[in-house]
């Protein structure tokens, strides 16, 4: 069976699934887990490196190499549009070039509930300045159909907060997201477990991205495959379709007939 | 004349010993003797070992190509950033 093709910002991947690059034991655990999970784009953040440290640090971007992966740099820990605009200007620069980013613009540093008003903003400067946005945002349909107007390459929905695991906590909104959008629709935060993914996939989602759900993980190597497993039952048991529910009646799979008296 | 030029070159030095150039790099303050220092020079003395990083200059990103024309002043702020782990 051919593969279904997931195309972002012109380019088609095989993968459904996007991950992150934080809260690993180290470099090694990062390179380890990515290529476990099958993920092509992996999300990265922009920070002061360290001056004046020895010369064999290693740094991140060793262990994902550009030829393997495609990077999107995110705009973690920015409250206002024009520090998110601040750093994805100088995400482009570090990476020579490089559009396809994460916006992401935070309300609020306990719940990291994004600032959609902001968010909105940011990305139509963004889109104006030539990069490839996906966009973090609340499951708010008609924030989500707005900046699919403005121009964002994908939109990106959260299923609960980020890093807490709760799973998807309002999949109607996400149904009517999903039915509405004209780009990918990729749930981003709060992933948990496996049956997450699978379910994000199963509602018609293009794709899921995460990190805390494989790098928390007790095993995140074995987490990281079952989340590529996941990804790839749940849109498979989407593309099937799936049978209808039938409340309060039974339909038995034997046959009534040929019984035997 | 002579004397005049000889007596000016030794107040300059006079003067950059004892004002030494102050810059913040990410916030920490970094003081320098010389004053031709560019982009590229400050790259070497801060050891960065990063091979994928950009440099904000007062605000204002510089592309690798400017680093030699662009050269510090007393008061600059520079923010140098690399890409990390992050969701």
């Amino acid at each position: 069976m051919e593969k279904d093709k997931f195309l972002i910002a012109g380019k088609h991947y095989l993968s459904r699934l996007l991950v992150g690059t934080g809260k690993y034991k180290n470099f090694k655990e990062t390179q380890t887990a990515i290529e476990e999970s099958g993920a092509e784009i992996v999300t990265v953040a922009i920070r002061r490196t360290n001056i004046g440290q020895d010369v064999k640090q290693e740094s991140l971007l060793d262990f994902i190499p550009k030829e393997k992966y495609t990077y999107l740099p995110n705009t973690a820990g920015c409250y206002s549009k024009d520090e998110a605009l601040r750093t994805l200007r100088l995400a482009r620069e570090l990476l020579d070039g490089h559009t396809l980013v994460k916006l992401e613009v935070l309300g609020d540093p306990n719940t990291l509930y994004p600032n959609v008003v902001e968010t909105v903003e940011a990305a139509k400067t963004l889109v104006k300045e030539g990069f490839d946005v996906m966009v973090y945002t609340s499951d708010d349909p008609i924030i989500a159909k707005q900046l699919e107007d403005i121009g964002c390459c994908a939109i990106m929905p959260l299923a609960s907060l980020i890093g807490s695991g709760m799973g998807i906590l309002n999949p109607h909104n996400l149904e009517i997201i999903i039915d509405n959008a004209r780009v990918p629709i990729i749930v981003d935060a709060g992933v948990g477990t496996a049956s997450d993914a699978v379910i994000a996939m199963e509602l018609g989602c293009d794709g899921v991205l995460m990190n805390t759900a494989i790098a928390a993980a007790s095993n995140p190597i074995l987490m990281a495959s079952a989340m590529r497993k996941a990804i790839e039952s749940g849109r498979d048991a989407y593309l099937a379709g799936r049978m209808k529910k039938k409340f309060y009646q039974a339909d038995p799979s034997s046959p009534s007939s040929g019984l035997i008296k | 004349m002579l004397y005049d030029k000889a007596y000016s070159n030794k107040f300059k030095i006079f003067e950059y010993k004892n004002n030494p150039m102050k810059i913040y790099v990410n916030g920490q303050q970094k003081k320098f003797e010389a004053n031709e220092i560019c982009l590229t020079t400050l790259i070497e003395k801060l050891v960065l070992t990063e091979k994928k990083f950009a440099i904000e200059y007062n605000g204002e990103i510089i592309s690798k190509g400017n680093f030699p024309k662009t050269f510090l002043k007393d008061g600059d702020k520079l923010e140098i950033v690399v890409a990390v782990g992050g969701g």
